[in-house]
């Protein structure tokens, strides 16, 4: 037996010193009550009867103070805080994974959901520990639920308490690296995870068991290959390694020597979900777009369910659309237009058709999971927008612009700028184009795009002049390049610029830049180094694609399929703001700060549904968020988890009744035990 | 009666309903022994009287007045006629006033001092002469003249209420000097605890040996019996002030009772073999319900 609290040295000082009180106590004499009697002599006669008695008499006080001096040791060696050999002091390290992913919203059977089942597994797990036991808590996003390693049971039931289940699809590689962080180094290692096993399988194959530690491992669990359960520990262990990775991973998760335990919850299956939901405008008419959706039956029959789509409150379609059993089908709403921003894609139970039998009431819910039955999307708002066109006139250049009916050009002379600029209606235009003429100066605000600018007043500085350039370099990742071929331009002549810090080449003609740009906190420029009407451009597709994707990147539409985020990723929303911070507010009306980064709002998206970012000097941008992820909405509970080819276990029964091994507990039981003897004995007068 | 005990600082023991009690205790005692003839009661004392109470030898210097000429004549010896004399009785209340005495609720002393009084009433009502005796380590200086009379009782009362306790008990010493002190004999009421650490023996067969006729009242109180005791304590006499050091428990206090009962037993015991009537009473027994007891018993009235 060894000793976890004060030394035996100073536990001996201890119970010499107590020892030492009490003695002195028990010898010191009570000061008796005193009590008048008539005739002593009678009480005489009692007591010399007793006192033959006498050596028996102080054989019981010996008793009575051995008794106390018992009591006294048990409660210093209680100080000590003793273990035996074979039960050390120090508990297991236990990371528990309570799955906080979409899934567990799914109601089973009995009308629970699949959550509450969870959490209650996770209370029980967490009464029956051992007090010597540390516990942290994981959420399936690989957040801890708590900062630290808890101790105490009641703590950490309190914390799981808490938890709810969220939007996010389970990220068991981040989980199980979180967790292979934590638990480096612990002694007596344990991952528990309860869930639904909704998760990637690659996933959970990140794992490696590790070399001589995963014995340990295998060896508390069965094994997949039954030959291999017989084969020995080493044996047991080898065989369940995939044959087919014979060379570690990079991105492995060592859970060596880490138990690694499986609680299952969830019994039904029957879903249909929506797992991609989207909408786009038409590159030729941005006032109108098209909706695709896409639909998943996860369930073993065929079904048949109603589609509804609501854009702005209104609901601009219903169909009935079949889906077979394990199958997608895809829906595409095409050349919608003038309805509201906001769209909603909505699953419910097919009507019953005439004649046909059925039982199902109206609003019972269409399947076990109603999370992905509603989707979202969001239409970015497109108005008329207004070009200005400096120029003398250049028809190439007003004919491609008036090609989109959604832009409204309007001409003045170059000698008319200098008003024009002085006129605060100027900020109104979305851009405007100096065609061969380059002011002096430029407003603070707006956006300009230069045709063959020159002089000082050119934007970009001109170091020279080239004479018939080619597009050789393009930068085709830019949107204002997109769906556009200037590779075989034929260019008469164009101006060589010198990029300056934070200019964007566009395109050079042999590392020559000819086409720039560049972003400015309050304004976007773009200019060409060549006049078009010396050029082919104007005879080609791309001239008006190349004008109209330049004004897109100046409205900050710079992808035209705007698509919904999905939970349980980083977001990266588009948001100009001169701030290093900005609040993105949830559904639910919660709100979460994020970072603002080269343009973005960086936040990790939790919820489904419409969400809207703020900032203190920009006009709130809103964005639609879908589940979408058809591993989530597959909610078929899975039993059995697999892990890099080892099946997971159940906890063993006997950890959970495993009694306290805290042996001063025992020892102040036997200190009460002890003084209800000395109490009993004393109050029935058998040691006084 | 109350008001001028209330003056005197003394103890308030008697009232009129007290004296109603006596009156009907005094009726009582006639009834008892119907057709006795008032101021009859004689002594045992043989002398000048004119009833023949029994004969003895004749002895020189003898009268030869009361030589019983029949006898001689018959029997041929000379016996001496011997006659009852009649006097007065005398009755003597020896009242225990120690320490010991003030323990117990009623306090022992007040209920020893009713049953005095009440004897005395009779007494007086009798036209018997009555004196009490208050005693404790000796005879107390304050001592009730002989009376005579059923008007002295308010005398008797007064006195009575004045007992102070004080000092230790001793039966010997004091039954001792009572004797020595007083000539003519008669009924020596004993009332006390007989707590006595030298024992009561001794001083009752003084009174024997000396031609009274003891007549003893044993009072103890309830809680002397079971005293309300249990755990340590340090048992204080009221009288020696010994101290002794006792944990009491339920076999402890037990193992008293027992020595208490053998206490009264032996006294009792001691009483009967010598002819001499004894009365135990605990104080929570009503004092006239103990006096009849006593007139039932004889003895007291003759």
């Amino acid at each position: 037996m060894s000793l976890a609290g004060y030394s035996l040295a100073t536990l001996g000082k201890l119970f010499a010193a107590a020892g030492g009180v009490l003695v002195v106590l028990y010898i010191l004499k009570l000061r008796r009550r005193r009590f008048e009697v008539p005739f002593s002599k009678l009480w005489q006669r009692v007591l010399e009867e007793k006192e033959s008695t006498s050596l028996f008499r102080r054989l019981k006080r010996l008793l009575s103070l051995l008794l106390q001096l018992a009591l006294v040791a048990l409660l210093v060696l209680a100080l000590g805080d003793p273990f035996t050999g074979d039960r050390q002091a120090e508990g297991r390290h236990i990371v528990l994974v309570l799955d906080t992913s979409a899934s567990m919203r799914a109601l089973d059977l009995d009308g629970q959901s699949r959550f509450v089942k969870a959490r209650k597994q996770a209370d029980e797990l967490l009464a029956a520990l051992s007090p010597n036991d540390a516990v942290l808590v994981l959420r399936t996003d690989g957040q801890t639920a708590a900062p630290s390693w808890g101790a105490d049971a009641k703590q950490v039931q309190a914390i799981v308490g808490s938890m709810q289940p969220t939007d996010v699809p389970a990220d068991m590689r981040r989980v199980l690296r979180a967790a292979a962080d934590a638990l480096r180094g612990r002694k007596k290692p344990e991952l528990i995870i309860i869930g639904d096993g909704a998760y990637e399988q690659d996933e959970l194959d990140a794992v490696d068991w590790g070399g001589a530690a995963a014995g340990a491992v295998a060896a508390s669990r069965p094994v997949t290959e039954p030959a291999a359960a017989t084969a020995g520990v080493a044996g047991a262990t080898a065989a369940s390694k995939p044959a087919a990775t014979p060379a570690k991973r990079l991105d492995a998760i060592d859970l060596g020597g880490v138990k690694v335990h499986y609680l299952a919850v969830g019994d039904r299956k029957d879903n249909i979900g929506i797992v991609e939901f989207n909408v786009r405008r038409y590159l030729a008419n941005k006032l109108s777009f098209e909706i695709f959706l896409e639909i998943q039956n996860f369930s073993d029959q065929d079904a048949e369910v109603q589609v509804e789509l609501v854009a702005g409150g209104e609901t601009i379609d219903v169909k009935t659309v079949s889906v077979p059993r394990h199958d997608k089908v895809r829906q595409i709403y095409p050349n919608r237009s003038g309805v509201g921003h906001f769209l909603e894609a909505r699953l419910s139970r097919a009507p019953a058709k005439p004649g046909a039998a059925t039982n199902v009431e109206k609003d019972t819910p269409l399947d076990a999971f109603a999370l992905d039955d509603r989707a979202f999307a969001l239409l970015p708002s497109r108005a008329k927008e207004s070009v200005l066109v400096v120029t003398e006139g250049n028809m190439f250049l007003e004919g491609a612009l008036m090609l989109d009916e959604n832009i409204e050009v309007f001409k003045i002379e170059p000698g008319g700028w200098a008003a024009a600029a002085a006129d605060p209606s100027i900020a109104n235009f979305a851009a405007v184009v100096f065609d061969g003429y380059t002011p002096a100066t430029l407003p603070a605000r707006g956006n300009f795009i230069f045709i063959a600018p020159s002089g000082p007043g050119s934007p970009f500085a001109i170091a020279g002049e080239t004479e018939r350039p080619f597009m050789t370099e393009i930068n085709k990742s830019h949107p204002i390049l997109r769906w556009v071929t200037v590779a075989d331009v034929n260019i008469s002549r164009s101006a060589v610029f010198t990029p300056g810090p934070g200019d964007i080449v566009l395109a050079s003609n042999i590392r020559q830049p000819i086409m720039m740009a560049r972003r400015e906190k309050t304004r976007r420029l773009m200019a060409l180094g060549f006049d078009v009407r010396q050029s082919d451009l104007p005879m080609r597709v791309a001239w008006p694609v190349l004008l109209i994707n330049t004004l897109d990147w100046f409205a900050g539409d710079d992808a035209e399929l705007m698509t919904t985020f999905h939970t349980g990723k980083l977001w990266r929303i588009p948001f100009d703001t001169a701030k290093a911070s900005a609040t993105l507010v949830e559904p639910d009306g919660a709100e979460v700060h994020a970072a603002v980064a080269e343009g973005r709002v960086t936040v990790l998206g939790r919820r489904v549904g419409f969400h809207t970012v703020k900032g203190d000097d920009q006009t709130p941008v809103q964005i639609a968020a879908n589940l979408a992820d058809p591993v989530e909405s597959d909610i078929t509970p899975h039993g059995e988890l697999t892990m890099a080819g080892v099946k997971l276990s159940a906890p063993p029964p006997a950890s959970r009744l495993e009694l306290p091994s805290a042996i001063w507990l025992y020892l102040l039981l036997a200190v009460l035990a002890l003084t209800l003897v000395e109490w009993t004995t004393y109050s029935r007068r058998v040691t006084v | 009666m109350l008001a001028r005990a209330e003056k005197a600082g003394k103890r308030q023991l008697f009232d009129d309903e007290f004296l109603k009690k006596l009156e009907y205790l005094y009726i009582v005692s006639k009834k008892v022994f119907a057709g006795r003839i008032r101021a009859e009661r004689r002594t045992r004392k043989v002398g000048a009287g004119i009833e023949f109470a029994d004969h003895r030898k004749y002895s020189a210097g003898d009268d030869f007045r009361y030589i019983d000429w029949n006898i001689y004549g018959r029997l041929d010896r000379l016996l001496l006629r011997l006659f009852e004399e009649q006097e007065d009785l005398h009755i003597y209340i020896l009242l225990d006033a120690s320490v010991s005495m003030r323990i117990g609720d009623p306090v022992k002393l007040d209920y020893a001092s009713k049953i005095a009084a009440a004897l005395c009433y009779i007494g007086l009502a009798n036209l018997d002469r009555v004196s009490i005796i208050p005693f404790s380590a000796q005879l107390h200086r304050e001592q009730l003249p002989s009376a005579r009379g059923k008007a002295r009782i308010f005398k008797v009362f007064d006195f009575l209420s004045g007992i102070e306790p004080e000092g230790q008990t001793s039966l010997e010493a004091s039954l001792k000097t009572f004797v020595a002190q007083t000539k003519r004999r008669g009924m020596a009421v004993v009332i006390s605890d007989f707590y006595d650490p030298k024992g009561y023996e001794e001083g009752l067969n003084f009174l024997r040996y000396n031609k009274f006729e003891p007549f003893v009242v044993q009072i103890y109180d309830e809680k002397e019996v079971n005293p309300p005791l249990s755990g340590d304590l340090t048992l204080v006499d009221c009288e020696t002030g010994e101290l002794r050091e006792v944990t009491v428990s339920a076999r402890l206090l037990q193992k008293y009772r027992e020595a208490h009962e053998t206490f009264c037993n032996e006294l009792d015991e001691f009483c009967t073999k010598r002819a001499m009537p004894f009365f135990r009473t605990h104080t929570g027994r009503p004092f006239d319900e103990l006096v009849l007891s006593i007139f039932r018993a004889g003895g007291f009235l003759k």
